[in-house]
């Protein structure tokens, strides 16, 4: 056992019995003891992933209105990003009124706008050297984990995002007046005004060219998750025998209902007899 | 569907699923297996959706053999109940559509607009024993009250789908038959029933959004309205205008009938086109595609959304839920689908 491991499992210890409560309260409660938290928060988070600790920790780092907070560096997929993080990070600056200014959000492709005005600062590479508290999106996506298995309810995740209308970034010159976005993989061929979404291109690209179009057709992706919410009717193919995690569609409906978007899921075989039964 | 009523939040206790349970399995076993399933008073929605394949988990898991059960419903459901019951008791042979309707209304009125069966009112001894005479009181009685109980807090979002999921087993539905009915219908045609709710509610764009789908679906095969006539909730029929490419062969059902005269055409259309609910949970059952209409989603419980899309899925089809602007790229998709 780890020096920090041994005095993390007396602490446990400690604050379960009743005779030592009160006074690991008001140590706890100390500013200095408080301070140092702060500058350990990852310490609390690792101490057990709950949403009780991703709560302490952030009402933590909230107390102090110099410190500056770093959501980040977020390194996994768009889905993931659109879904579950940036919303969370959404929810953390209103729900602890954290002042946008203190707030930095890490990420890649250019996706600043993704985080509303929950953000003052976007950048793509997570300085070292500042004098900032990192929460990383590990222990929540360690809880997102439990739900997307299934073995969680979603109302604890979702009482913890703020999903919006995302604003569209500055759309390239060129695009027709009106046109249905595809992805470039979509099983569906469309003709008339179409455009055709590279979805190598950095996400905020890719947003900039669907945020316009009429409608969205793509293979389940964060493609068509930006289509959602952008508000754009969007219809995500399910990969044939791909894997798919319900769990995301689940959510994926939910924000579309609540954001007044229509979001159909549907694989490519349904789609086939559903476009049998329309033509 | 609401599910925010006051009486319908509850917090889970560890265990009391598995009481619940234990006590109705109790019941049956204690009654010799002579059990009273009902009386089904609520939604096709949930019926279908949770009811049904709830009762199949449940008779398979606990032994429950269908020789001395007996199904209280309405609408002439038999056919849902398949392999469940060897006996089906109708409501409308005892009581009328407007009896029914006055009592659920007054009932409604009377509980805040709580619209489910969470416990065993007057009312449903009421329709026992209009139905069953003193028979029922002999039998173990499973009460929807029991699918609420157990069900409510997945709904509400406190406890995970799987919880109902791994309580539900779909079995195939055998194709329901209706005399004289069945041989009339075209051989290929779209089945379509739309009514207001509060997800779809009576505006001039939804009643121009019903027009111009019907027209378009009309221009490629015949539409036969499920429209019956029969109201026995708060929910108002659509009435699209006359078009001889539109056949209205439910018009004037008896009570009795009108839910397995709809589903006799639903289980037999190419593509079924209406407002999202209960005909639109119905129609994938029977391998339908299905169109459901919303232009309020943020009406309708995203639970039910998430389990419609897997029933879907478990039989083999589509549910596609869709306002204007969906229904409009769904349409431009389908019809260019490689």
């Amino acid at each position: 056992m780890t020096a920090g491991r041994f005095a993390r499992a007396v602490y446990s210890r400690a604050a379960d019995s009743r005779a030592l409560r009160r006074p690991l309260g008001a140590i706890r409660s100390h500013p200095r003891v408080r301070a140092l938290a702060r500058r350990h928060v990852q310490v609390l988070l690792a101490r057990g992933t709950t949403w009780a600790n991703v709560d302490g920790a952030l009402r933590l780092l909230a107390e102090d209105p110099r410190q500056q907070i770093v959501f980040g560096p977020w390194a996994g997929d768009a889905a993931a990003e659109l879904l579950y993080w940036a919303p969370f990070v959404r929810w953390a600056q209103t729900h602890f009124s954290l002042d946008p200014a203190r707030v930095t959000v890490v990420s890649r492709g250019g996706v600043g706008h993704w985080y509303g005005e929950a953000c003052g600062t976007y950048t793509e590479t997570l300085d070292d050297g500042a004098n900032a508290a990192v929460f990383s999106p590990g222990p929540v996506l360690a809880l997102v984990e439990e739900y997307r298995s299934g073995k969680a309810a979603p109302r604890p995740l979702l009482k913890r995002a703020r999903h919006m209308r995302l604003p569209p970034p500055p759309g390239p010159n060129g695009l027709p007046d009106a046109y249905v976005a595809v992805g470039a993989e979509c099983p569906v061929q469309l003709s008339g005004s179409v455009v055709t979404v590279d979805e190598t291109q950095p996400p905020g690209a890719q947003h900039a060219l669907l945020a316009r179009a009429t409608g969205l057709v793509a293979p389940w992706s964060g493609l068509a998750l930006l289509g959602v919410l952008s508000g754009v009717p969007t219809i995500a193919v399910r990969p044939a025998g791909g894997a798919v995690c319900e769990h995301d569609l689940d959510l994926a409906v939910r924000v579309a209902a609540e954001l007044g978007t229509s979001l159909n899921v549907v694989d490519a075989a349904a789609l086939e007899r559903l476009a049998n039964a329309l033509r | 569907m609401p599910t925010d009523h006051p009486e319908f939040v509850h917090s889970s206790l560890p265990g009391e699923a598995e009481r619940l349970m234990g006590e109705a399995v109790s019941a049956v076993k204690a009654a010799d297996g002579r059990v009273v399933v009902g009386p089904w008073l609520g939604e096709v929605g949930f019926e279908v959706l949770y009811w049904i394949p709830f009762l199949h988990w449940l008779f398979e898991r606990h032994g429950i053999g269908p020789e001395h059960v007996t199904v209280v419903s309405r609408g002439g459901v038999r056919p849902w109940y398949d392999g469940l019951c060897d006996r089906y008791v109708e409501i409308f042979d005892s009581l009328t559509p407007d009896e029914f309707r006055r009592a659920t209304l007054e009932l409604w009125a009377a509980t805040g607009s709580l619209q489910k069966q969470v416990v065993v009112r007057p009312w449903d001894e009421q329709v026992l024993d209009s139905t069953l005479g003193n028979g029922w009181k002999g039998q173990a009685l499973l009460h929807p009250q029991l699918l609420y109980r157990l069900f409510r807090n997945v709904w509400q979002g406190a406890l995970p789908l799987r919880d109902f999921l791994d309580r539900a087993v779909h079995r195939p539905w055998p194709m329901p038959e209706y005399d004289g009915l069945t041989a009339s219908l075209p051989e290929d045609f779209t089945a379509a029933r739309f009514y207001f709710r509060d997800s779809f509610p009576d505006t001039p764009a939804n009643h121009a959004l019903v027009r111009d789908t019907i027209e378009r679906l009309a221009s490629r095969r015949p539409v036969v309205l499920l429209n019956t006539g029969v109201v026995v909730d708060e929910h108002l029929d659509a009435e699209p205008d006359s078009d001889p490419r539109v056949l209205r062969p439910l018009a004037g059902t008896a009570p009795e009938r009108n839910l397995l005269a709809q589903t006799a055409v639903v289980a037999r259309a190419k593509l079924f086109a209406g407002t999202y609910g209960g005909l639109a949970h119905l129609a994938p059952f029977y391998g339908v595609p299905t169109i459901g209409f919303a232009s309020d989603p943020a009406e309708i419980n995203p639970v039910h959304l998430a389990l419609a899309r897997r029933t879907a899925a478990a039989y083999g089809t589509s549910l596609a839920v869709v306002d204007r602007a969906g229904f409009e790229l769904l349409d431009a998709a389908a019809s260019r689908a490689a």
